[in-house]
């Protein structure tokens, strides 16, 4: 057996943040749970080894036989979790202590959904593409319960195993279908083994294949007619959690999401109206629900739906029409900065004040702590894609690369309810700093806390103002 | 002599008979068992596809989503025991109604 | 031809065998006598009056925890039989990924019995 084109260092980094995963695990049932406190520096140096490894270009040639990437988009996604791990894990650590949650299964699962993500982004064919997809979701069904003397924590957890379940099956049936037909795994070769069936019957076993699997990956994404479960299994999460779904998760999926859709480009007349419509309706509700909510964290899970429904616009334009991923993979590393961000400082504001992540918690923030008051607004002026900072950038490119492709409508659509959007993120920041606040006293944030939201903060600036200083990044490492 | 497409039309009324079982069945178990039925039927179209083309990719998958779709009932179950423990019942109705309106997590 | 007699006669012991296991039944039946009272009818228990109903104490968690650990340890070793199959030509690679493999398993089975799981009280 020729083992040339093994090459294990494509898969390292998914290797060490997994080995990482275990290491939690065995030190926590070897030191009886004794040492936990310790365990979060083990999982932070598993995160930063991968990170150093990603950097490093041994990474740049495929592995295992064509199955793990290291293209600029796996790049991306992998640079994309682990900074969503980076900010998250230490804040998630405390969160977990605060409530009496179990730390090791907390950062164990986190790794080991982290893996799953990162193998999505760099699958190369769809063996890899579904066991990346389950095991992160089968971590994140774990992890969304892991609050189980709640009743929302598990009611989350049912809905969300049922809800992904059902759109794995989906998305299984729909892989076996196409690969079957197209007769190749390979998801790069999938185009060319869909053009050698056309005019034949098995085209329409292909095209029912595709139609599936897509409708499979819009389940996993939350995207409009699949969205049901996003509001109860984001609100009923713990908190650190809901930022790991709604952030690296959806990096990743969307990533994922992206290889198929390119690969798929030659049928692309079967998928685009498919999604098209899935973009639209995405982008029209999730704005306009999150509008309504008096609920932070409902509000941000509702708006992460309508991200859902710009990336879903980029991936549009880049699979039908061939435009580069640069657009889609600009948007994500924003996104997820400032999501992850935002989920830690809703915890924090909300512990110090209603315990329910109401709207009226941040009344007057500006004059308990104007810093973290002004960070919130510089986060939630990101997310709505206000210049100069990077949300702008990211909108701005999906939507010149939707209208390149030829979606002038929907790009327009997308602009309108962005404008909804600027009122929904704006509502916070209004309260905060024009509001009488209805507790007194200063709201220190702790020194993690303090760190994450002025990372992000910086880097949504860095990002709207240098674009080109992370794309040239992605682009450098790969082809 | 069964071909291809037999197999076919098998995999897609399984599929279809998991598919209308998760929509209409009420019963945490039962849609578990439904979602099973979805899977299997994945892994028939797998299987019979390698067979037919002569390549041992199919069954390697269908080896994989074996273990996915174990993984995924262990979990599954745990989550069901742990909701019937405390509401004493696996139908998704009557788990909504112990759980009133109250389920923001504070 | 041959084939043919030799699944005539295991037909036909068959159903001889059946006939034979039906007729003592219906005998055993139909002319054995039948005396019942309290005692007889009661589910055997050694020595004392049996107290509730069996299903009363419910199944225990346990069994559950056990039956989904039994599930995910069963169906790894469906890795195990290509590899043994294939052993020769994947040589020392396809020896240390197995054992990469058994130790992300082991891992796990150690982390199960520290937390008790498994421990019959």
């Amino acid at each position: 057996m020729d083992f040339s084109g093994l090459n294990v260092a494509a898969l390292l980094p998914e290797l060490l943040v997994s080995g990482g995963g275990l290491l939690v695990m065995a030190l926590h049932a070897a030191f009886r749970g004794r040492q936990d406190r310790q365990l979060v520096w083990v999982s932070l140096a598993s995160v930063v080894a991968a990170l150093a490894f990603c950097l490093n270009p041994l990474t740049v040639e495929p592995g295992y036989f064509g199955s793990a990437l290291s293209d600029p988009m796996a790049f991306a996604g992998r640079i994309t979790v682990l900074a969503a791990l980076v900010l998250l894990l230490p804040g998630g650590v405390a969160y977990a202590r605060s409530r009496n949650l179990p730390q090791a299964e907390y950062l164990s699962l986190s790794l080991f959904a982290a893996t799953g993500m990162m193998a999505l982004a760099s699958a190369g064919d769809l063996i890899v593409l579904f066991l990346a997809v389950e095991v992160l979701s089968i971590s994140l069904y774990c992890l969304a319960g892991l609050m189980g003397e709640r009743e929302s924590s598990r009611q989350a957890a049912l809905t969300y195993f049922l809800a992904g379940s059902f759109a794995s099956g989906f998305l299984l049936f729909g892989m076996a279908l196409l690969s079957g037909s197209a007769g190749t795994l390979d998801i790069a070769a999938l185009g060319t083994g869909l053009a050698r069936v056309s005019g034949t019957g098995t085209q329409w076993v292909a095209l029912g294949g595709v139609v599936l699997m897509i409708a499979g990956l819009l389940f996993k994404v939350g995207a409009v007619p699949f969205h049901s479960w996003v509001a109860e299994v984001y609100s009923g999460s713990p908190t650190v959690v809901t930022a790991f779904m709604s952030t690296a998760a959806k990096a990743a999926a969307f990533a994922g999401f992206g290889r198929v859709l390119l690969a798929l480009g030659s049928v692309s007349e079967a998928w685009v109206p498919l999604v098209g419509i899935c973009a639209g309706a995405t982008m029209i509700l999730g704005n306009f629900t999150a509008l309504v909510q008096g609920n932070f964290k409902r509000m941000l899970a509702f708006s992460s739906v309508a991200h859902a429904g710009y990336l879903l616009l980029g991936l549009m334009a880049v699979g039908a029409a061939g435009e580069s991923l640069e657009a889609v993979i600009f948007y994500l590393l924003p996104y997820v900065l400032a999501n992850a961000a935002l989920f830690l400082v809703a915890a924090k504001v909300s512990q110090a004040g209603s315990g329910n992540y109401k709207l009226d918690d941040y009344k007057g923030l500006a004059r308990r702590n104007p810093w973290l008051a002004g960070l919130l607004a510089l986060l939630l002026l990101g997310l709505a894609g206000m210049p100069p900072l990077a949300g702008f950038m990211g909108k701005f490119m999906v939507f010149s690369a939707a209208v390149r492709a030829g979606h002038t409508g929907l790009a327009v659509l997308g602009i309108l309810t962005s404008v909804v959007a600027v009122f929904t993120y704006l509502r916070p920041v209004v309260y905060a700093w024009f509001h009488e606040p209805e507790e007194s006293g200063a709201l220190n944030l702790d020194g993690g806390l303090a760190f994450v939201v002025w990372v992000a903060g910086a880097g949504l600036l860095l990002l709207g103002l240098w674009p080109r200083l992370w794309l040239d990044l992605c682009a450098g490492i790969g082809v | 002599m069964p071909t291809l497409n037999h197999y076919l039309l098998l995999a897609i009324l399984l599929f279809g008979l998991g598919v209308t079982g998760v929509l209409i069945r009420r019963n945490a178990l039962v849609i578990l068992m439904c979602v099973e039925l979805m899977l299997n039927a994945a892994n028939l179209a797998l299987v019979a596809f390698g067979r037919s083309g002569g390549s041992l990719e199919g069954q390697a998958f269908a080896f994989f989503s074996m273990t996915v779709a174990a993984a995924e009932v262990a979990v599954g179950l745990a989550i069901v025991v742990l909701i019937f423990r405390h509401s004493g019942s696996t139908d998704l109705e009557s788990i909504r109604l112990v759980g009133g309106g109250a389920r923001e997590e504070q | 031809m041959e084939l043919n007699s030799n699944g005539v006669a295991l037909a036909v012991l068959f159903g001889l065998a059946l006939a034979l296991v039906g007729v003592m039944y219906l005998a055993a039946t139909y002319l054995g006598p039948k005396k019942f009272n309290k005692a007889k009818l009661q589910p055997f228990e050694c020595g004392m009056d049996p107290v509730g109903s069996p299903r009363e104490g419910g199944l225990r968690l346990r069994f559950y925890v056990v039956a989904i650990l039994f599930v995910v340890f069963d169906i790894e070793t469906i890795f195990l039989y290509p590899w043994a199959v294939s052993y020769s030509k994947l040589g020392l690679f396809g020896l240390v990924e197995v054992l990469v493999f058994l130790g992300a398993l082991g891992i796990g089975l150690f982390y199960v019995l520290r937390k008790g799981v498994v421990a019959w009280k």
